[in-house]
């Protein structure tokens, strides 16, 4: 769970980490208007949101279908002595494995489309979830799974009253891990696989040599991601952490 | 009706080998009676009294007539850290589906019944520990159980706490008339409650003696007559008082 220290000490931490959010964020948002200032050049403000909404919805999409797999196979993982026994050394391995080599051969299967980023973009992203998931199951009280059980929570239940609210924590930190593999990915992605999206267009103004556009370009995805992780994870991860621990 | 233990044993299977735990139990557990359950610490007490409560079966033997519904009071409490006092208290209640209507008043008669009027919108993190265990009993009531089980159920408070909600779990045993069955460590606690005390053996866990008390409620907890019963148990659960 070390995703989940550093997140805590964020997200509960002392009055200076929460001042490191908002210097970050009027540091990103200076660069930003001196840029503008600088090169005078106006941005292509259609095709700089379009190009991020592309993007966002295939990490969302991607998101959906990370969370949905890693709850299985971590629920799956643990179950049993044996499946942990196979299933964890093999997830461990398949981890490493480097997602970009998938890319050339999802392309020729899928084309240049949302559906090849989207494959590799759930490559990236499931893992952070996956493990923290398996972490969180692991680290459960034994007590408090039998005193689930006893009190009547079995077969779905127990999935929908004990384990999914037992596990939200567990699951926020690895999706704002995961999310943060997604932005890293889904550029490279973009960019080769020539689909569109913030990828291809920042890939673009690369290779036509508008520089300043360039850097304005990241410097606005760069505040607009920002904004997704102070608006949607950090208040989720705060709210589902307040009262995590009984004492 | 009576709870019936026929010859349990139990093991335990770890790298191989196996791990007796217990071993030939028999115990019948009248209804209405408190029940102590004394043993050396690894003696098998908390196995079986999740055995009673269906949470792990016997290697061997069984319990005969086993309780629809049990109640059962965790050592550390155990509680839903992401709920409330309130829904913590109503766990068991929606889980067997009833109405908010039944629900509500079965948990504002155990807020009022343990002591926990208006903390009740508060989550675990924000009680001490007297007032989780009250929690914890709350909880387990409310589903008005044939059988109420405690595993040491205050050994994590202070000794004050700890005193405090014995005479709350006594007051509330003679007016429910509920069976209990409470596993204790301390001879004082066992003398204090217990119609009957259950000592158990080193492990594997095998019924040593089963011991009536016959001092008169409410306890007399300074007098000859208890502190001889203290002694006596000492003198059980102790390796060598065994022979």
């Amino acid at each position: 769970m070390r995703y989940n220290h550093r997140y805590h000490q964020i997200v509960h931490g002392t009055p200076k980490h929460r001042r490191l959010h908002l210097t970050s964020f009027f540091v990103l948002a200076g660069t930003l208007v001196i840029l503008m200032a600088l090169f005078r050049v106006p941005l292509n403000q259609r095709a700089l949101l379009l190009g991020f909404a592309v993007s966002l919805f295939r990490v969302s999409v991607a998101y959906i279908i990370s969370l949905a797999l890693a709850l299985l196979f971590g629920i799956l993982a643990v179950s049993h002595e044996k499946v942990e026994a196979i299933l964890i050394p093999f997830l461990d391995v398949a981890q490493s494995f480097p997602s970009y080599a998938l890319l050339p051969l999802l392309v020729l299967y899928f084309g240049r489309t949302s559906v090849a980023v989207i494959v590799i973009l759930v490559v990236a992203m499931i893992w952070p979830i996956l493990f923290n998931v398996i972490a969180g199951i692991k680290e459960q009280r034994q007590d408090q799974s039998e005193a689930a059980t006893l009190f009547g929570a079995t077969g779905w239940r127990y999935l929908i009253y004990y384990r999914w609210p037992m596990l939200r924590p567990a699951i926020i930190t690895g999706s704002i891990i995961s999310w943060g593999q997604a932005w890293d990915t889904i550029v490279g992605a973009e960019i080769i696989a020539a689909a569109g999206g913030a990828g291809y267009y920042l890939g673009q103004l690369s290779e036509t040599g508008h520089t300043s556009l360039l850097g304005l370009a990241i410097v606005f995805y760069l505040l607009l991601i920002f904004c997704l992780n102070q608006v949607i994870w950090l208040p989720l991860l705060h709210h589902y952490t307040k009262y995590q621990a009984e004492s | 009706m009576s709870l019936k233990l026929h010859n349990i044993g139990k093991y335990f299977v770890e790298d191989g080998h196996h791990h007796q735990v217990l071993d030939s139990i028999n115990l019948e557990v009248k209804n209405g009676e408190f029940l102590c359950l004394m043993g050396p610490s690894g003696c098998g007490k908390s196995t079986l009294l999740r055995l009673i409560a269906g949470l792990i079966d016997a290697s061997v033997g069984g319990v005969t007539d086993p309780p629809a519904r049990v109640g059962f009071v965790f050592q550390n409490f155990a509680l839903m850290p992401w709920l409330s006092v309130y829904e913590n208290i109503a766990f068991g209640l929606r889980m067997r589906s009833l109405d908010e209507n039944e629900i509500h008043q079965a948990v504002t008669k155990q807020i009022h019944e343990v002591g926990l009027a208006g903390l009740q919108h508060r989550r675990p993190k924000e009680l001490s520990g007297g007032q989780k265990q009250r929690v914890g009993l709350a909880r387990a009531l409310a589903i008005d159980p044939d059988v109420l089980l405690l595993d040491e159920p205050f050994s994590a408070l202070d000794t004050y706490t700890a005193a405090e909600l014995r005479e709350d779990l006594l007051r509330i045993w003679q007016s429910t008339g509920k069976t209990i069955i409470m596993v204790t460590h301390l001879s004082t606690e066992a003398a204090e409650l217990g119609d009957r005390i259950v000592v158990l053996s080193t492990r594997p866990g095998q019924v040593v003696s089963i011991i009536e008390n016959n001092l008169p409620r409410p306890r007399p907890t300074r007098d000859a007559g208890f502190f001889a019963l203290v002694d006596r148990l000492d003198q059980l659960i102790r390796p060598t008082g065994r022979h």
